[in-house]
Formats: structure tokens, C-alpha cells, sequence
């Protein structure tokens, strides 16, 4: 794995995006009764976005499950043994992911693949030095290595707790010899650079907890969605011009077992269970066009129902048909709105990214925002927070729902932008100027590091108006601009964004349904455009929110690996978007029609 | 069978043993239709048909269970199925195959028989490696024109009688409970060892059926399976250096694994041999003989011959007279690689020698062309190469060695490799030779290794002047003169070169089956084998620490 800038680079998961959306099902490609290009358009009236969130209360007095146990003693005796070498570590965690992964997909009609797996990995993180400095203190150039501050490794399935234990024990040993030799290395650094501008300590103080709740145990019926999926998929049948087509169903069963020196233990089951639909047409000139929509749910009762499956596969059926017929994209530059979900996306990159905690603290990142709170960075209509404690809003179950992060915190809302200033950022165990406590945003994927991470954004503008308004806003900004149209945003398909100094401070979204909006009303879909531009200008450039709250869910992949999240929003008008033509495969569509059906018998 | 090894990348779902001829089930009847329809219609203007196609199936199911210290770790047993496409534009004199860049053409298949879900895979999969052909075939023709054309420049593609080779046998699903129960058993052995850090017990195979059709009309299916047995047990000596202790037991099946207590005793014997290395000495630096018995003779056979027996061609660069890499025995035909009376053949067609299995064979090969016993080294002399379908001057034909790689094409690779010698002596007389170049040479010992490192494991360090030509010794003793023997650990060889093998001194009698998974799945058969004179390195500067805790209680 390359190190420094090549590794900051962050995808949010294409093949991971998704979908909970407004009701009425998939965005339909003309839409009626558009506003005419000559009505005024109404005041908008200072209504927020209505966002009703369900906190769930705490459940957690079960009992320990074994595993915990074994962790606990384990944790227990190796850190005794260890806290009388020379160079005690002088903080530990275990975390143990159990899991269960049921992944089924389904093609055309056919069952194209059908697993159940079990896992178990656990992560340990050992620190040596002091709260001030430790092995983890970020080098100050390339030559120290950055050290992973964890180890990870396989465990038995099995409650055995002397084979358990012997792993654990190896590997604890393992990760407190690289700490050691990681904290000299780090020492010696600190000694010959000049002083860093961020002089936080390494490692915050939090006050110790206990929660456990019951062990993840849901029943899937393997066979039962096997026939279902199969069922849905074969929907695609019959469109020559879809070339893949699938439904699947992704289910994640897993516990989360963690125990640390300070005595903060907990067992918590995290569930997620996702349909996903993914199709693939071809346009004539070789253009690759694909559509993706999922719906995710953490229980088996609040499963889509087929009916609704079928919907989403027959929309995306549509838009991809639509699509190969729309006209390509020309470059552009000007007013946009980004509907609802597409909005969450464009929030998530070109601003989550950028206030993630360690991107302020370390030295090789842009710091876009390091030195701006307390200072307006978007309208002062605009509230920005992410709160991982939230189950759901407006009964939109949200991905980025968790109890504690993967450092033990519990998880909280972080009130990052009050009436357009910056307050705060994501912050995890590791303190950034003016910051000495974590909000519980610490986590990664098994077998990564930890980083502050978004768990369920949430845009929340004071003031809103209605959809129609909304438009209307948009032509009389494009007229303002001298442009023949507005643009809408209708999804995107993810993007990324480029956070280091090494790199342009710059992201790029990957839309897929985009609409040209005429005066007239009239809406005409293009195809292939990519959607380009800078965070500071972009935010600053948010005109007006609509009253549209949808959320979107995905995985969210960055240097602590894909974590699940979402990102909830108005549409937003702004005033100056930036689309470029999307690079596009040179090759033909397929010279031969697809084969017949029939057996062939 | 050994080419299921490739499918092994795809999970599905498994549909039971079949009662029909597989040539009559959905899957087989989706290949031969999209064959056709491609064969016949597929063309982009101007640019030709192609002239041949073929599909070569892998269904088979995978089993993957592992245990450590006693405690079931994995258990899975997954379908696994997927075509290798092998798709030509051109003719058989020059066409687009054997180039450096040459993409894997492969899909994965639904688990369901489904016949119109196949053939849209393979449509799809064929429009893709027909594009690639043609793309192909025309940056080959330009290099070709900048290039001098040499007098023996062979054909791309030989011609072949398509096969027709039915091979049904029902396979029994493997027994799960079973595999983890032995599974368990075998790794508590370890635990039972307080010298062991880490101890595993993995049982993995794959078992399935192989399908060939091609547009010449070859249509063949075989049935197949291997079971392995991995055991490990790893410790550290108290100056820190790691060692291990590994097997690996091969079979056709599962059920035909060796008897659980056979098993176990074989476990027992790493974990003492394990104990024994922690009090083993270091060993010095050393010049002069090394015998190699067990399956560290295979172990060199592999090392030091088996990847340069392929005679396919150097696949052609990009650029102009440039090439990939040929193998080594190019231009050796009738020299002398091993002693005198030292005979080399591949014998793909049986899958037994004496009471060890041999895994590597089958009844044709990724081409689809009947597997041949072939005779590389006659009496010392090398003779010919193994060949897939892609000629080379003096071989107009494959002789059923074609092996799909891990990058693209197809290429000649070995599957039974016998070695033996006419002038093969006894254990006893192979360490009395030892012992009198050791003499000679003014040494009051020589060298003896039994078994060979297998990989490299967490927390090896290199050692300074260390030469993988040659896999580290795991087992290595000294043997005095006197006869007094003696474990010595950490040992490392220094270059040993292919050329080495013609002046070994003395080969034994009696063979040591080992099988490996290179590039495919190749069993080795070999005597003992007497070097007269191999550096060997002690290892030098310091090791990683003991752990620091003591191992948890029981």
C-alpha cells in the first residue's frame, strides 16, 4: 500500500450508492405541470426542512456473551505482563466483529450466486508514550512511516478460549512491539522538525462505559429470497437493450464486542440488510450507461415488500431505456438544483470529507477548514450536523446508525455548521486544535485504523420554500446568467474528493440522471456528464433549499475502509455548477442481439 | 482434473449430482448454441469471422475448512463455475494468440442451470474476446511487419483431432461434520504442545466436472476432484528465530485421505520435530555435500526444472523484437541435464504411483487435447519439451500439456513428473556416497534435508547472501561421519542453478511423491538426491523478540 497523498484519496462507494427515497418511487422523467417560465416566483417563507429523528433509548443491560469474557481477561493479563517491560503501553482495545454475511444476487430471472458466511476479526490497538505523544502521532514527512496504530487477524469461530486467547496474546504482542518501535521513530522526528502548528495532544481522556446489549440473531430465509430475487430480476427479461441486470440482497449480521484498559466495555449488534438493483445499457456511440438503487432496512420486517422491489427494478428499467435515447452532455456552467438524495451526496463529499477531524491536524492535508471555525462558510440559512444516534428521519431508516464508535465513544451529534458557521468537526479519540473530546466519530472497517468518519449527515436549512419555488428560482437565476436553462441533478452515482495539498482541493460527482429544465417547463434528460468544482466556492454558492427532506444510504470508503453512511438533505439551489463531459468507453455495443430464450431443446 | 484448480475464484450454489449425460444438461447445451451462433455470425466489418472458439468449463464445488489450537475457524463449501474462453481471429499460420498482454478471458457463471442466463454470459464474454482478438491480431501484424521473420517461425496454432472423451462419475457432497470434526482434531494436537505459538489443521479440494466444446468440434467431459490436508505449527527458539513445522497430505477425494490416526500421528510428529528445532543449534556456515530425501527431493525437482519444461513459445511484445521469457532448456535438446541414466517423464495419464496419489493428471488438457505421457530426459539427455497447442520449431503438435495461466493464455505446463534413475541406489548406499564426499573434501559431516520451507511465514527474516533459487530447509540435520546426527535450524541456500542437476552425485531408488499448486496442480515424484557441493548460510544479525507475556493458561 503507498503511503501519503496516494492514499487520501476517497471514493464514496459507486457500486455502494443507494437509496431510501420520497415517495412516489424513482424520479420519473417528465414531470407535468412545471412552473411557466413568466410566474413570479413566491417569497419563500422561513419554514425549516421538516426532519423528524427517532433517537432510539438505550437497551443495553444484557449479560456478557463468552467472547467478551475471553477479551476481557485476555486484554487483562497480556497488558499486566506488558506494563512491566521497559516502555509500558499505557492504553489497549479489542474489538471483536462477529459476523454472519448472507449475499445473494439474482439475473434475469436466474439465481447467479447464493452464499452464507461466518467470520470473526478482531482489531487490537496498543499505544505507548502518553496521551501527549504516542505511537500514533502523525510523522511530520515521509520518512517516518505512518504507523497503523492496529493489528488485526482472524479468529475461531468457536467460544474455545485457549484458542482465542492464544491469538489474542500473539497479537498483542505483536502490536505493542511495533508501537514501541513506532513511538522512538515518532520521538526522534518530533526532535528535528520544526513545531508542528497543531499542537494537540495525541489521544483524548473520555469517561468510561458499559453497554451491552443482546448478541445480533436474525433469521434469513435463504430459500425464501432466493425466490424472491429471482422473481424481481426477471423483470429485466425482455429489454434487449439492458445488457446486465441484477437484484441482490446483501445481509450483514454482525456483534461488536470491545473492551479497553479504561474499562469501557461494549456488545452491540449492527444489522444491515440491503436490496440492490444494478443495471447497464449501452448507448450507440459505446457510452456505458448504468443505474443503481438499493433500499436498506436493519431488520427483517422492514424489508422492502416485493411489490416495492419491483417498482425500483421497473424505474431503473426506464431511466436506463430514457437514457439511452437522451442526447449527451455539453459543458456547462451555471444554476443547478440537486434534488434531495443527489444533494445528501454532494454535501457528503464536498463538505463531510473536509471536517473530518485528522484532516485538520495533519500537515500533508488541505485543511480547507481548519482555521475557519467560529467563521460563516455557507449561507446563514444553512444547519449542518451528523448524528450517528439517529435510528430515523421521517421513518427512513439511516445507515450511519450506531451506538458506539470503534474507539468506545458513544456515538453523538457533532453540530458542525449553526446558521451558515462552522462549529465543530467529526471528531474521533485524537484531539485537533480547540478540540480535546471525541463525538463518537471514530470508526473503520474491520481490520483498518481508526479515523473520524460521518455517520448520518444531516442538512437542516432554517428556511425553505416549495418545490415549485424552487424551479421557478432556477430559471430566473439561468435568465440572470444568460443561460437557455437550469439544470437538475436528479441522482448521483457517487463521486470522490481530493483532500491533500498534494492534489487540487477539488471534487468530482458522478451524476447519472440529469435534467435540462427550459423555460417552458419543458425537461429533457442528457446523459454523460461529470460534475466538477472546488468545496469553498461550491458551498458559498447555495442559494435556497426546498422542503424536500429525502435520505440517501450508502458505504462510504476512505483510508479507515468502507463504513456505512448516509446523508440527508433538502434539494438545493445553487448558483454555479460545473459540468464536464464524462470520459467514455471507445467501445461498440455488442455486434450480435442478445441470444434467443427458449432451451434450445 | 488439475486445471479446476482456476475456478476456484467464483462462489455459487450447488444443484446436485446430475443422472443425465452433462452434454444434455442447460449449461452444456448454452456453449455448444452460443458457440455456434458466434462461429457463425459474429463479424465486425472487414475484419473476418473468427476462425476457432472454444469454452472450457470448470463446475465443481470448493470446500475450504480450517481449525487452529482445537476451535473450528472457516467451513465453507461453496459452487464454484466458470468458462475460459479461448477465442481466434486470423488462421491457424497467424493469428492473434501468444502475446505479451493477452487478457484472461474467463466469466463466471450462474450457479442455477439456467439456459438463457448462460448463453447472454457467453455472449457477452464472446463479443468482449472477439473485439480483444481483433485488436489483437492487428497490433501483432504491425509488430510482425517491423520485425525480420526467422525461417522456423512457427505456425500460431496447431491442428488437432477434436476429442470426444466422456467421463461421468457421480461425487459425493463432502461431509461437513465430518471435515470440521478432523479438522479440529488434528490442530488440538498442537494445543497439546506448550511450545506452540499457532497450530492449524486446513482441509481444502475441489471436486466437479471439466467440459471442452470447440468450433473443430471437440466435445469432452471429465470428472475430477482432490482433497489436501495442510497441518502447521509454528514456534519461535528462544533467540527468537520462527520456526515451523508443515505437511501436506494429497488425495483424490476426501474419503481418500489418509486414516485419522495416520493423521494424527503425522501431527504429533511436526509438533515433536517443532519442540526438537527449539533446542536444534544454529547452524554454521557450510560448503560441500547436501542429500536431499523425503519430499525435499520433489521440492528441488520443482525449484530448480519444473517450470522450464513448457516449450510454448515466448509470447510476442508489443514492441519489435521484443519477447517474454523463454524457458531455460531452449537450445538443450540432446545436452546433458541430469546423470547418466537419469530418466524425466510427465505422465498426465495415470494418477497413482505405487500407494502415493499422483493429483496433477486428467484425460485432456485446457485445449481440450487428450493428455500424453511424455519422455523429457532420456538417460540425462533432455529430449523434448512439454507442449500445449502453440507450436514451436521441430513440434507440430500438442501433446496435452495446454494450462490456462493466471494471466491470459494458455500454456504448456507439466502435471505428473516422474524422475528416476537407472542407476538409482539405496538409502543406505546414497549416505555412504555422502559420507565419502564429505571425507574427501575434508569435512566431518555432511548435510541431510528432509523437507523444505513451503512459503514464507510471518516474522522470517531474510537472511544475508540468502538465494531463493532453493526454498529454505525446514528439516536439516548434520550427519558425522561417526554417524552421530544432529538438528540444526536456520538455514538458508545460497544460488543453486539448474545446471547443478547434471552433476549430482548419486540419485536413490525409491521416490517421494510431493504435489504442489504453481500455475496449475503438478505432482512430482523423486529419488533422493546427492549435491556434491551446495553453499548453505547460517543466518545472520539479530531475530524478533520472544513475546514478552507468557502463553495464556489452558
Amino acid at each position: 500500500m503507498q503511503r501519503g497523498f496516494d492514499v487520501k484519496r476517497l471514493v464514496l462507494a459507486a457500486f455502494a450508492m443507494s437509496c431510501v427515497s420520497q415517495k412516489g418511487g424513482a424520479p420519473a422523467e417528465k414531470r407535468p405541470g412545471a412552473v411557466p417560465a413568466h410566474a413570479e416566483p413566491a417569497a419563500p417563507p422561513a419554514s425549516p426542512a421538516r426532519i423528524d429523528a427517532v433517537r432510539p433509548a438505550p437497551l443495553g443491560t444484557a449479560p456478557p456473551e463468552p467472547i467478551l469474557e475471553v477479551m476481557t481477561a485476555e486484554l487483562a493479563r497480556s497488558m499486566g505482563e506488558l506494563t512491566r517491560h521497559s516502555d509500558p503501553p499505557y492504553f489497549a482495545a479489542y474489538e471483536v466483529s462477529d459476523a454472519r454475511r448472507v449475499n445473494i444476487t439474482a439475473a434475469f430471472g436466474t439465481l447467479r450466486a447464493s452464499s452464507d458466511s461466518r467470520s470473526r476479526m478482531v482489531d487490537i490497538e496498543v499505544r505507548v508514550g502518553d496521551h501527549k505523544l504516542d505511537n500514533t502521532h502523525a510523522p511530520r514527512d515521509r520518512s517516518v512511516g505512518a504507523g497503523r496504530n492496529s493489528t488485526s487477524a482472524s479468529l475461531p469461530t468457536e467460544d474455545d478460549a485457549y484458542a482465542l486467547r492464544s491469538i489474542l496474546w500473539l497479537r498483542t504482542d505483536e502490536a505493542y512491539k511495533r508501537a514501541a518501535e513506532q513511538l522512538t521513530k515518532v520521538q526522534a522526528n518530533a526532535k528535528v522538525k520544526v513545531d508542528a502548528e497543531d499542537t494537540s495532544d495525541d489521544f483524548s481522556r473520555e469517561t468510561p462505559s458499559q453497554y451491552l446489549e443482546p448478541p445480533a440473531a436474525i433469521a434469513i430465509d435463504r430459500a425464501a429470497w432466493e425466490a424472491r430475487l429471482r422473481a424481481a430480476s426477471s423483470a429485466f427479461r425482455g429489454h434487449p437493450e439492458i445488457v446486465t441486470g441484477s437484484v441482490s440482497l446483501s445481509a450483514s449480521v454482525e456483534t461488536h464486542y470491545y473492551t479497553n484498559t479504561e474499562g469501557t466495555r461494549y456488545q452491540t449488534p449492527e444489522v444491515h440488510l440491503r436490496i440492490s438493483i444494478a443495471a447497464t445499457a449501452k448507448a450507440d456511440d459505446g457510452m456505458e450507461l448504468h443505474r443503481f438503487e438499493s433500499m436498506d432496512a436493519g431488520a427483517v420486517e422492514r424489508m422492502p415488500t416485493d411489490a416495492q422491489i419491483r417498482a425500483k427494478v421497473d424505474a431503473v428499467i426506464r431511466d436506463l431505456i430514457a437514457l439511452r435515447r437522451a442526447p449527451v452532455a455539453e459543458p456547462y456552467i451555471g444554476p443547478a438544483i440537486l434534488e434531495g438524495r443527489a444533494a445528501g451526496v454532494f454535501f457528503h463529499e464536498v463538505f463531510g470529507h473536509r471536517i473530518e477531524g485528522h484532516r485538520q491536524k495533519s500537515e500533508n492535508e488541505g485543511q480547507t477548514f481548519a482555521k475557519k471555525v467560529g467563521q460563516p462558510i455557507m449561507p446563514d440559512f444553512m444547519d449542518v450536523y451528523d448524528d450517528p444516534s439517529i435510528a430515523t428521519i421521517n421513518g427512513v431508516e439511516l445507515n450511519g446508525f450506531f451506538r458506539f464508535d470503534n474507539e468506545g465513544v458513544a456515538g453523538q451529534k457533532a453540530s458542525l455548521v449553526e446558521s451558515g458557521v462552522l462549529r465543530t468537526f467529526l471528531l474521533g479519540r485524537s484531539p485537533t486544535r480547540g478540540f480535546t473530546r471525541s463525538n463518537g466519530h471514530g470508526r473503520r472497517q474491520e481490520g483498518m485504523s481508526v479515523v473520524p468518519r460521518q455517520g448520518n449527515l444531516v442538512v437542516a436549512p432554517s428556511r425553505t420554500m416549495p418545490r415549485e419555488a424552487l424551479r421557478a428560482k432556477l430559471l430566473e437565476e439561468a435568465a440572470k446568467q444568460g443561460k437557455p436553462f437550469g439544470l437538475i441533478l436528479r441522482e448521483l452515482d457517487g463521486g470522490f474528493t481530493m483532500t491533500t495539498r498534494f492534489e487540487p482541493q477539488s471534487f468530482k460527482l458522478l451524476p447519472v440522471m440529469v435534467v435540462r429544465l427550459y423555460p417552458d417547463g419543458r425537461e429533457e434528460l442528457v446523459r454523460g456528464a461529470d460534475l466538477e468544482g472546488t468545496p469553498l466556492g461550491a458551498l458559498s454558492s447555495i442559494l435556497a433549499a426546498g422542503d424536500d427532506v429525502a435520505t440517501f444510504n450508502g458505504y462510504c470508503g476512505a483510508e479507515s475502509g468502507y463504513v456505512p453512511v448516509s446523508a440527508s438533505s433538502p434539494s438545493l439551489l445553487v448558483s454555479r455548477l460545473e459540468l464536464a463531459r464524462k470520459r467514455k468507453s471507445q467501445d461498440r455495443p455488442p455486434i450480435l442481439p442478445p441470444p434467443p430464450s427458449g432451451g434450445g431443446t | 482434473m488439475k486445471r479446476l484448480l482456476f475456478a476456484a475464484a467464483f462462489a455459487c450454489i450447488t444443484d446436485g449430482a446430475r443422472a443425465a449425460p452433462y452434454a444434455d444438461s442447460p449449461v452444456a447445451r448454452a456453449l455448444r448454441d452460443e458457440l455456434a451462433r458466434s462461429m457463425d455470425k459474429l463479424e465486425m466489418g472487414g475484419f473476418g469471422k473468427p476462425y476457432f472458439l472454444s469454452y472450457s468449463l470448470y463446475d465443481a464445488t470448493r470446500t475450504y475448512v480450517t481449525a487452529a489450537l482445537g476451535a473450528l475457524a472457516t467451513s465453507q463449501s461453496a459452487p464454484a463455475r466458470s468458462v475460459y474462453l479461448d477465442l481466434r481471429v486470423g488462421d491457424y499460420d497467424f493469428d492473434n494468440s501468444n502475446v505479451v498482454d493477452a487478457e484472461r478471458a474467463s466469466v463466471a457463471l450462474p450457479a442455477e442451470d439456467d439456459y438463457d442466463l448462460v448463453r447472454r454470459e457467453l455472449w457477452l464474454a464472446t463479443d468482449r474476446s472477439y473485439k480483444r482478438a481483433v485488436e489483437t491480431l492487428g497490433r501483432k501484424r504491425a509488430v510482425a511487419k517491423a520485425e525480420t521473420r526467422s525461417p522456423d517461425e512457427p505456425p500460431s496454432f496447431t491442428k488437432e483431432v477434436p476429442s470426444k472423451i466422456t467421463d461421468e462419475r457421480a461425487l459425493p457432497p463432502p461431509d461437513m461434520k465430518r471435515l470440521e470434526a478432523l479438522a479440529k482434531k488434528l490442530s488440538a494436537v498442537f494445543r497439546a504442545n506448550p511450545d506452540v505459538h499457532e497450530g492449524t489443521a486446513t482441509i481444502s479440494g475441489l471436486a466437479g466436472k471439466h467440459y471442452f466444446v470447440s468450433s473443430e468440434g471437440a466435445s469432452s467431459v471429465e470428472t475430477g476432484s482432490y482433497a489436501r490436508l495442510d497441518l502447521e505449527c509454528h514456534a519461535q527458539a528462544d533467540d527468537g528465530m520462527p520456526l515451523h513445522a508443515t505437511a501436506t497430505i494429497w488425495a483424490h477425494a476426501f474419503d481418500q485421505l489418509p486414516p485419522e490416526a495416520e493423521l494424527i500421528a503425522q501431527a504429533e510428529k511436526l509438533s515433536k520435530e517443532l519442540s526438537a528445532l527449539r533446542k536444534a543449534p544454529v547452524i554454521a556456515d557450510y560448503d560441500g555435500p547436501v542429500l536431499f530425501t523425503g519430499t525435499a527431493a520433489g521440492d528441488v525437482v520443482r525449484a530448480l526444472l519444473a517450470d522450464e519444461l513448457g516449450g510454448t513459445p515466448a509470447p510476442k511484445s508489443d514492441r519489435p523484437g521484443g519477447r517474454g521469457i523463454e524457458s531455460a532448456l531452449v537450445g538443450k535438446v540432446d545436452r546433458r541435464i541430469l546423470p547418466p541414466g537419469t530418466t524425466l517423464v510427465d505422465d498426465p495419464t495415470i494418477d497413482r504411483l505405487g500407494k502415493a496419489p499422483l493429483v496433477g493428471g486428467g484425460k485432456f488438457d485446457d485445449e481440450g487435447v487428450p493428455t500424453q505421457k511424455v519422455t523429457l530426459v532420456e538417460n540425462g539427455m533432455f529430449k523434448r519439451f512439454l507442449m500445449s497447442r502453440a507450436p514451436r520449431a521441430g513440434y507440430t503438435h500438442s501433446n496435452g500439456h495446454g494450462s490456462w495461466t493466471a494471466h491470459g493464455a494458455v500454456r504448456a505446463a507439466p502435471a505428473n513428473l516422474l524422475l528416476s534413475s537407472s542407476a538409482g541406489v539405496s538409502d543406505a548406499d546414497l549416505r555412504r556416497r555422502a559420507a565419502s564426499a564429505a571425507r574427501e573434501q575434508g569435512l566431518t559431516y555432511y548435510l541431510a534435508v528432509e523437507r523444505l520451507e513451503q512459503r514464507r511465514y510471518r516474522g522470517d527474516i531474510t537472511n544475508p547472501g540468502e538465494d531463493l533459487s532453493l526454498p529454505r530447509p525446514a528439516l536439516l540435520r548434520r550427519i558425522y561421519l561417526d554417524g552421530r546426527q544432529e538438528l540444526v535450524r536456520g538455514a538458508s541456500f545460497g544460488t543453486v542453478p539448474m545446471k547443478s542437476l547434471k552433476d549430482l552425485l548419486a540419485l536413490g531408488a525409491t521416490p517421494t511423491v510431493i504435489t504442489y499448486q504453481g500455475r496449475t496442480l503438478t505432482s512430482i515424484a523423486a529419488p533422493g538426491l546427492l549435491f556434491r557441493d551446495l553453499d548453505v548460510k547460517k543466518p545472520q544479525g539479530p531475530q524478533k523478540q520472544r513475546p514478552i507475556a507468557p502463553r495464556p493458561p489452558p
